[in-house]
């Protein structure tokens, strides 16, 4: 049996105020296990983001728990939770997330805050295994989608998380691209690192060990493969 | 958008200010053409100007009008910062128009049109906030006005379309918005203008109390009077050249007047003759002397010798000691005192004659022996005006009656009046001026607000990464404020280099403005910190709310 990651309890979040709020999580209840590959899917504004961004620290909840080693991250201040996103995960984005004004190889290395230079050479080998390490200089305006989506994920290996969050890493990709962002995504997982990916691509969540299907805020569905 | 109502009271706020400045600038050119400049050899006659009160302050003209040169700069960055601000502010409008069909020309024509349309509203509201005022205060009203609106219209129609044009061909070469460098250049130069504003400002309300402490010892005085003439620096100047033709009609009834009422009189005027060795020497009487708080008892051992007392810079300190004799043609000097290299010792007469100091003067006490002599040599120092105290006003009208010439005018007025009107109208331009340092102050604390939210804005995609990737805000607050610190420290630096070496710069008056710096520091950063911390981080980087 693998070891409780995340456990979710009663997890609610609510936008905006009075008649104009909208409930995009009500009362959600999970449990994420290391080594998991999740795929979190549903409609448009069924949640799967807000709860991606939840768990990532990014947005706080109304209500609920989001236990870590059974410390409640909703608790935790903003130093707490940046050392989190720092060390502990890794976060990859539809829209890739890369500054344009620095090079791959410091776009990779922007998660080291000290000694980049000693980081140089794992950097190195991120790219190297992710097949883009020949772009180490380039300018993420040089780069095709599907390279820039590697450089995201090399980054977010950087310091070798336990979890990685991917929010629709194929979402601004052609298919080819996204079967080699899944490939890649397996392999880390298959290394042990948790993953949970949002995606609304059926053929995409096929792939992953567990689908987690939202609507309105709930999980509908979990489904195992 | 958010800011509009911010940006109205912006433009309306510059307006104000352009209209008032203007008016300022424009009343004082009028005095400045209006009266004559050959009488403007004292500022008791004369009612302060911009031009001269600087002049004794500021060691070089041309300084001053490379000092003016960078607040009509200062005043256009701020202009510029409304217009980067403004396009910066509704690029995506820009591009959503440009993605249905506008060209370039279209965009620009609209943005051009409502940009000018809202601004005239502002600046039509400011005339009429100011024209009560200027009415009140009787100053210029139409003129100003006219000259700030078609100034205004005119630079940023100028500004607002380079600038548009200028964002436009970056959006066509699909490179980053911003102006970077440049930008940070030119907020340097607007923050070191207001800092060198302020510098000026504070170091000349120390020099105004201190130039004004010695003349209240004057406005103390019951009774004091001085008699001056009205007449124009040219017909004087026919005096000096013929002394002997006036002798007997002006020069020797003054000279009357210094040997009959010379106890009541008194004298400070520089010597019309240098001496060889010791250079300039102004005289004082014992009166003058104790108006300006100098201690007489110095002078009490050589009171009844024939030799002339005499002070001497501290330039001679080592070359000569008390008691020494210098030989001065008709009469010599004897040394009462050295000053030492340190010791300042500043007087200043009721009127200035510029001033006197002991950096570069020695001070005798005046004997009315001389007066034949300076008055046969041509100084018409003592011409001009004529100092009496203890003296009631029918003696001062018999006095007037007396030196009164057909062509050449007398009127006396009392010292106090005079030097309370000087004191006055040397307050009320100070108080202009500070006025005008603190607005430009505050319009440059908004210049770098902008600036600081336009950057920020622009670099929101970078710091929601930053975030994403375990970045405190502390930390990318801290990174990006240290750039605000260099421009400060840039900025108060040049400031600093420009005013010592164009004023004579205090450990007082840097301080001060060390503090002003820090505070303005405290604004930015407190500004700086809510604007990172309150980045929409899963906006920005792509993904859905709800």
């Amino acid at each position: 049996m693998s070891k409780l990651l995340y456990k979710v309890n009663n997890l609610t979040k609510i936008f905006g105020k009075d008649q104009n709020c909208v409930t995009a999580l009500k009362s959600v209840d999970l449990e994420i296990f290391e080594g998991d590959f999740i795929a979190i899917t549903g409609l448009s504004g069924s949640g799967k983001t807000t709860f991606l961004n939840i768990l990532a620290g990014l947005i706080p909840a109304t209500d609920g728990q989001v236990l870590l080693d059974n410390e409640n991250i909703l608790n935790w201040n903003d130093k707490q939770l940046s050392d989190y996103r720092n060390l502990s995960l890794g976060y990859v984005m539809q829209n890739f997330g890369l500054i344009n004004t620095l090079n791959v190889l410091n776009n990779v290395l922007l998660p080291i805050k000290k000694n980049k230079r000693k980081y140089k050479n794992i950097a190195i080998e991120k790219l190297s295994i992710l097949k883009i390490d020949s772009k180490t200089k380039a300018l993420p305006y040089q780069l095709s989608g599907g390279q820039k989506q590697r450089v995201a994920i090399a980054r977010a290996l950087i310091n070798n998380p336990k979890v990685i969050f991917a929010d629709e890493p194929t979402g601004a990709l052609d298919s080819e691209n996204s079967q080699n962002i899944i490939d890649i995504l397996k392999q880390i997982n298959d290394n042990g690192t948790t993953i949970i990916l949002v995606t609304h691509e059926e053929s995409i969540a096929r792939q992953c060990k567990k689908i987690i299907k939202f609507h309105d805020g709930k999980i509908v569905d979990i489904k195992i493969m | 958008m958010k800011n509009k109502i911010w940006l109205k009271l912006y433009y309306y706020a510059l307006s104000i200010y352009a209209i008032f400045s203007t008016s300022f600038l424009y009343n004082q050119f009028l005095i400045i053409i209006n009266e004559n400049i050959t009488q403007r050899s004292s500022l008791v006659k004369m009612e302060p100007s911009l031009l001269t009160d600087f002049l004794y302050l500021i060691k070089d003209n041309n300084t001053m009008i490379f000092i003016f040169g960078i607040v009509l700069i200062s005043i256009l960055s701020n202009l510029f910062y409304i217009a980067e601000f403004l396009v910066f502010s509704t690029r995506e409008e820009i591009k959503i128009k440009r993605i249905v069909g506008y060209t370039y020309t279209d965009v620009i024509k609209d943005y051009y049109l409502k940009f000018i349309s809202e601004f005239l509203i502002s600046i039509s509201a400011a005339c009429l906030t100011c024209i009560p005022i200027l009415y009140y205060q009787d100053k210029p009203i139409i003129i100003p006005i006219l000259i700030a609106f078609i100034s205004i219209f005119i630079l940023l129609s100028i500004l607002i379309i380079s600038i548009l044009v200028y964002c436009m061909n970056k959006y066509k070469n699909g490179k980053v918005f911003g102006f970077k460098y440049a930008k940070k250049m030119i907020v340097v130069l607007q923050f070191s203008t207001s800092l060198i504003l302020v510098f000026v400002g504070i170091t000349m309300f120390f020099d105004v109390n201190q130039e004004i402490s010695p003349y209240k010892n004057y406005a103390e005085l019951e009774n004091a009077w001085l008699l001056r003439d009205d007449n124009t620096g040219e017909q004087f100047y026919e005096i000096s050249k013929n002394p002997e033709k006036y002798h007997t009609n002006l020069l020797g009834k003054i000279e009357n007047i210094y040997k009959n009422y010379f106890d009541n009189m008194i004298v400070y005027y520089p010597s019309g003759i240098r001496n060889k060795d010791i250079g300039s020497v102004v005289h004082l009487s014992e009166k003058a002397w104790e108006l300006n708080n100098i201690d007489m008892k110095m002078f009490e051992p050589y009171l009844d010798s024939n030799y002339v007392p005499i002070v001497l810079n501290g330039g001679f300190y080592g070359t000569y000691q008390v008691g020494d004799i210098i030989e001065n043609g008709e009469f010599d000097y004897v040394v009462a005192k050295v000053l030492k290299d340190d010791e300042i010792m500043k007087v200043l007469g009721p009127i200035d004659n510029g001033e006197h100091t002991s950096e570069s003067e020695n001070f005798a006490l005046f004997n009315n022996q001389f007066i034949s002599r300076e008055l046969y040599y041509g100084n018409t120092n003592f011409l001009h005006n004529l100092f009496f105290y203890d003296t009631s006003a029918e003696i001062m009208q018999d006095i007037n009656d007396y030196i009164d010439q057909p062509n050449l005018k007398y009127t006396y007025e009392s010292i106090k009046d005079i030097q309370q009107n000087n004191y006055d109208s040397k307050m009320d331009m100070l108080s202009a001026y500070f006025m005008a340092g603190f607005i430009n102050l505050v319009f440059s604390l908004m210049g770098l607000v902008f600036v600081t939210y336009v950057d920020i804005n622009s670099r929101e995609t970078e710091f929601s990464i930053m975030k994403v990737v375990g970045y405190t805000n502390k930390y990318i607050s801290a990174k990006y404020l240290s750039s605000i610190i260099m421009i400060l420290i840039s900025s108060f630096l040049i400031a600093m280099i420009i005013t010592y070496y164009t004023l004579r710069l205090s450990m007082l008056v840097t301080i001060i403005v060390i503090i002003i710096v820090l505070i303005v520091l405290g604004v930015i950063s407190y500004n700086s910190i809510k604007f990172i911390k309150d980045i929409k981080v899963v906006e920005i980087i792509g993904g859905e709310n709800v």
